[in-house]
């Protein structure tokens, strides 16, 4: 009995150690971060629906839904198009857990642009994103279309 | 045995050398050769005495326990409560709620025994493919622009390991002869082998490890198969605090003893 039990505790912890081993390969939180980031805004044209702006206890929203709105398209090859005719690269980065948007491009006129956006809330279909300015805080609500 | 045998043999060959050592001062030659023939001779004897004891005790255990392999379709389910979580990420509930019973499979092996013929077990390792249902229990909202969202992704697709060890009674009904039927109980683990997706990986949500509790039926016939319905609950989340998932999972499945087989 005594060998029966000691075998049945070989084929336990032989499975335990393949299924930890198997188990302990995973990417690290930071890069999963960008990588899902990239997944859900590439490839699809981001409509601005709602834009605030937060002065303290202050909040201003402004609605552009059934209206002719701002529009901005993310692609895979991580360039990026806009209803204004702005041109460029996008990139996502990390910095402590928060995830950002850079646009570095130009406008239809030649002149250089860039922008740095907070990213507050990102999914497959709504992404919000805030920048602030001269201790304005402004948020834009996008939907996916 | 081997070992100790071996140890033994050593011992004889320490007091060869001090035999050698001593032959320089009186001991004749004719010694130091009886005694390392000696030794290749008890070195040889303990390999046959360690042959024989594993195969013993491998005859033994396939007298007392029976090796079987088994497959079945299972369902589950998550139940989710994710309040207090916070991600960059959202996810539509309309869209990933989806709170009933889905369809996987699983597959592994099993041992079956008797501990001093009075109390019968099982012991299983099966690889599980889920593809789990999942309700949330709570929800953000971020109204007027998003309507109810959460910001933790539950895996519909798990890869598990299941170890398991239950405890089998026998139910005193019908023809035992022809059929038996037990009630088995006992806890199992699962391993996650088939890591998680990326929207998981961003928190590093999921626990590799979690144990179960199980309970179920089992119908043994005196046909080549035995059919059994088991019923497994988590007993701790699947998540890492302060997300809360429980698992519920139920099987229905067939084992055939492996000697049945080959």
């Amino acid at each position: 009995m005594k060998n029966s039990i000691k075998h049945i505790l070989y084929i336990l912890l032989f499975s335990v150690s393949i299924s930890l081993v198997s188990a302990s390969c995973s990417k690290d939180a930071a890069s999963a971060q960008v990588e899902l980031s990239y997944n859900m805004l590439q490839e699809k044209t981001w409509y601005l629906d709602y834009a605030q702006s937060i002065v303290g206890a202050n909040v201003t929203t402004r609605s552009y839904i059934g209206q002719s709105t701002y529009f901005i398209n993310f692609l895979e090859d991580r360039s990026t198009i806009d209803s204004d005719g702005i041109t460029g690269k996008y990139s996502v980065a990390n910095t402590g857990g928060h995830l950002s948007i850079s646009i570095t491009g130009k406008t239809a006129s030649g002149n250089p642009v860039s922008y740095n956006y907070q990213v507050e809330s990102m999914g497959s279909k709504n992404l919000v994103l805030s920048f602030v300015i001269s201790g304005t805080t402004y948020k834009k609500f996008y939907t996916a279309r | 045995m081997c070992f100790v045998a071996n140890v033994q043999a050593q011992k004889v060959d320490s007091v060869a050398k001090k035999g050698r050592f001593n032959f320089k001062l009186s001991m004749p030659n004719i010694s130091l050769k009886s005694k390392k023939s000696k030794t290749a001779t008890i070195v040889t004897d303990a390999t046959k005495v360690s042959q024989g004891t594993i195969g013993e005790s491998l005859s033994q255990v396939a007298q007392k326990t029976t090796l079987s392999v088994m497959t079945g379709v299972n369902f589950s389910k998550q139940s989710v409560s994710a309040a207090g979580y916070t991600s960059n990420f959202n996810y539509n509930i309309s869209e990933n709620n989806n709170d009933l019973f889905k369809p996987g499979f699983f597959a592994g092996v099993r041992i079956d025994g008797s501990y001093r013929q009075l109390h019968d077990y099982a012991v299983s390792v099966s690889l599980n493919k889920l593809t789990s249902g999942v309700g949330y229990t709570s929800y953000n909202k971020l109204s007027p622009y998003m309507g109810k969202y959460t910001s933790f992704k539950a895996e519909d697709n798990l890869l598990l390991m299941n170890v398991a060890a239950h405890y089998k009674k026998l139910i005193p009904i019908g023809d035992r002869v022809r059929y038996q039927l037990y009630a088995i109980a006992g806890p199992s683990v699962d391993i996650n082998v088939g890591g998680v997706s990326t929207d998981n990986q961003v928190g590093d949500t999921y626990k590799k490890i979690f144990f179960k509790g199980d309970i179920g039926l089992e119908f043994y016939n005196r046909s080549n198969y035995n059919l059994f319905f088991h019923y497994h609950h988590s007993l701790s989340s699947l998540t890492n605090s302060p997300i809360s998932t429980s698992l519920s999972s139920f099987e229905f499945g067939m084992m055939v003893k492996v000697k049945d087989l080959f």
